[in-house]
């Protein structure tokens, strides 16, 4: 990717919302998704994904906002004159038509004649790796042989953005990370922007260049895998994507870019950020439990003691839950690196370093997910 | 590695699958017994009815083909029998014309009310055979709707006659009576297309119309194909509505094999007639079966 064409933003979406009746199903979202990324909406069930694909894609029109397309304006270009493709998420094999004829359709709608489309759709087949399957019917497929089929007949035309729709949803664990490494790789090869539909976090996480993060038609932030993870904009954010502890707290005093937190009756130190967050607020301070130490060798920034109560074994790592006075702190570790020769009930001393932890106001804990 | 494949294999007779084969099995036994009852023996009797011979008011036990033979030899009978099968192919394709746009609309473009529709067009199927037929000659008659209101528009100053007692008067009933039984198989089949399909389709750069000819149609050939089937044995074998709105060149051959068995009181020679009937339809039908079910559609 040279520098210059990785800047040119391929789709922008300006304020788009879309209402459905009376529900709103995306709320005024924003995008610039660049040439050549590898960019994910994710997000819990409901969160308006689809919808905002298909408003890419021209399937559905926006209510209020406008649709770019490599700097064009779309919003009211239709489906068929859009030079985008997607990958439905039960992929849409016309069932009439073989393999072949399913990868030429979007060739023929060109006007293209069969013989000069043959070496293309050669191509894609090849790609995908499919190519003894031209004869076949989608239901002589696997679900993964469909998907790929899909895939190649979103690809033949080249389009300026692939939109994938949980291409990967109905396949099993094993296919479905085989295929996510299929996917990167086309992408990296073709240069294509893809985005890409997931309610998968780690799917999102070690698949995007870019993730947009969405709650209720609204997008909570957009980042780099790393970003997202690490500097979670909203405890929303810090609950969908990985594991996360949270505990209540006061804020007890303020300095230049530090606030010191009370939490039950331990201190610790969080950096500011956006939120606008003075002394004697209430706050939610988030913390992820590999960044949280047990008995450091050295002494880290903020230490508090709390007794064991919990230990699970989970193959690779052991997940450690402690308790101090009415909170609760889990922490993961690797299964070799730790001396677990403890009781329940003995005390810990737990620590962690002043930039893993985040400090969101009280009032965003209702957004907090919860999968049980 | 081979252990576990015997395994599996033994293991597979015991699997839902074969069970599933019995169950299909032993569910099927009552159609076929019913299959057999309703269709084939009657079927069966009218064809060994077809070789025995009329003489005067009884009929002779005996075997012989003179029935066949006169049905070759008297060029009325087998020209008609041509007539009709042109009326009922006919009467099919104009159903078919008028039936498809009706269910393409009611299937795929209506949001609300798809039901109310989809009942209105079948609702002729619950009155009475005979009062739509008596219907349609009131509206083809001389002192009909048609004729009243161009006589009225003034295009006209006598009654037109053209359109009841002939062949037109009967297509067009026949049309009419079979127009539900194309709309059911077509509404059916159009429907069930997945929405996703249709996307797709867009998506990929087909138009409107290229998304109904490359995609929609095709997978609406099952129901067409039944829809075409069910209108052209009720056209074909139909005997009441010619007699009634047939006047003299409205006849059809149902009207002689009907004869056979009233008037002319000559079962046997109704029988072999009959039975050239049901084996060309038969014929017909089964080359229709072939082409429209040639690809699985919607297998899963
Ligand atoms: N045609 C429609 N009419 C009314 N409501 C709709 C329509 N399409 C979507 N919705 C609603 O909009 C919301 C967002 O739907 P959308 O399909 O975009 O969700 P999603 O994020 O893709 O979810 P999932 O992960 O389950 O696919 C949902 O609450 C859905 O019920
Ligand atoms: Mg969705």
């Amino acid at each position: 990717m040279d520098k210059e064409s990785s800047n040119f933003s391929q789709i922008v979406l300006k304020n788009v919302s879309k209402v459905f009746q009376d529900f709103v199903a995306v709320d005024n979202i924003n995008l610039d998704i660049k040439k050549s990324e590898f960019f994910s909406l994710l997000g819990p069930s409901g969160c308006g994904k689809t919808t905002t694909l298909r408003m890419i894609a021209g399937l559905e029109s926006p209510t209020s906002g406008k649709i770019f397309l490599g700097g064009k304006d779309v919003t009211n270009v239709p489906a068929y004159k859009r030079d985008v493709n997607t990958v439905f998420q039960d992929y849409a094999i016309f069932p009439h038509m073989n393999v072949w004829d399913n990868i030429y359709f979007p060739l023929k709608m060109k006007g293209i004649s069969k013989k000069e489309a043959a070496p293309k759709i050669e191509k894609v087949l090849k790609l995908v790796n499919m190519l003894n399957f031209s004869n076949r019917y989608s239901h002589q497929l696997s679900g993964g042989q469909r998907q790929r089929i899909a895939l190649a007949r979103a690809l033949v035309n080249e389009p300026q953005a692939l939109l994938l729709d949980e291409p990967l949803g109905a396949l099993d664990f094993k296919l479905r990370v085989a295929m996510q490494t299929v996917l990167k790789d086309i992408q990296q090869e073709l240069g294509i922007t893809f985005i890409y539909v997931t309610h998968d976090q780690t799917e999102a996480i070690t698949m995007s260049d870019r993730i947009a993060v969405m709650r209720q038609g609204v997008v909570d932030q957009i980042g780099t895998p790393d970003e997202i993870y690490n500097k979670p904009a909203t405890p929303f954010v810090a609950s969908f994507i990985g594991e996360m502890n949270f505990v209540d707290g006061k804020v007890v005093e303020e300095y230049e870019d530090e606030l010191k937190v009370k939490i039950a009756n331990n201190f610790i130190i969080c950096k500011k950020n956006n939120y606008l967050i003075k002394k004697d607020d209430e706050v939610l301070v988030s913390i992820r439990p590999e960044k949280v130490y047990i008995n450091p060798e050295q002494k880290l920034p903020n230490q508090i003691y709390a007794k064991l109560s919990r230990i699970v074994f989970r193959g690779d790592n052991y997940q450690i839950t402690t308790q101090f006075d009415s909170s609760e702190l889990t922490s993961v570790v690797a299964a070799k690196s730790i001396n677990l020769n403890f009781n329940l009930g003995h005390e810990l001393r737990l620590g962690w370093y002043t930039e893993d932890v985040q400090v969101f106001p009280i009032q965003l804990k209702k957004n907090i997910i919860k999968y049980k | 590695m081979k252990n576990v494949k015997s395994s599996t294999k033994q293991l597979a007779f015991y699997s839902p699958k074969n069970i599933n084969n019995a169950r299909s099995f032993i569910l099927g036994i009552p159609i076929t017994v019913w299959l057999v009852l309703i269709v084939l023996v009657p079927v069966l009797l009218m064809f060994i009815m077809s070789f025995k011979q009329k003489s005067g008011y009884e009929i002779l036990n005996v075997f012989t083909f003179n029935n066949y033979l006169e049905f070759f030899k008297n060029e009325t009978y087998w020209k008609l029998l041509l007539k009709s099968f042109r009326m009922a192919f006919i009467v099919s394709i104009v159903a078919i014309i008028s039936g498809y746009p009706l269910a393409y609309f009611i299937s795929r473009r209506l949001r609300k009310f798809r039901n109310f529709f989809y009942m209105l067009i079948i609702t002729p199927l619950w009155v009475s055979y005979l009062v739509r037929i008596i219907a349609w000659r009131t509206i083809l008659g001389n002192r009909g709707l048609i004729n009243t209101a161009l006589l009225n528009l003034g295009i006209i100053k006598e009654p037109l006659s053209i359109f009841l007692y002939n062949q037109v008067s009967v297509v067009i009933t026949l049309t009419y009576i079979a127009i539900p039984f194309v709309f059911i198989p077509l509404y059916t089949s159009l429907e069930k297309i997945p929405n996703n399909i249709i996307d797709a389709a867009r998506d990929l750069g087909a138009s409107e119309f290229n998304t109904f000819i490359n995609v929609i149609f095709p997978l609406s050939l099952p129901g067409l194909v039944t829809g075409f089937m069910l209108s052209f044995i009720i056209a074909l074998g139909d005997y009441i509505i010619p007699a009634q709105l047939g006047g003299n060149t409205g006849i059809m051959y149902g009207n002689v094999v009907w004869a056979q068995f009233g008037g002319a009181f000559n079962w046997p020679f109704g029988s072999a007639l009959g039975f050239i009937l049901f084996f060309i339809a038969a014929i017909v039908l089964i080359i229709a079966q072939i082409f429209g079910s040639k690809e699985g559609i919607f297998v899963e």
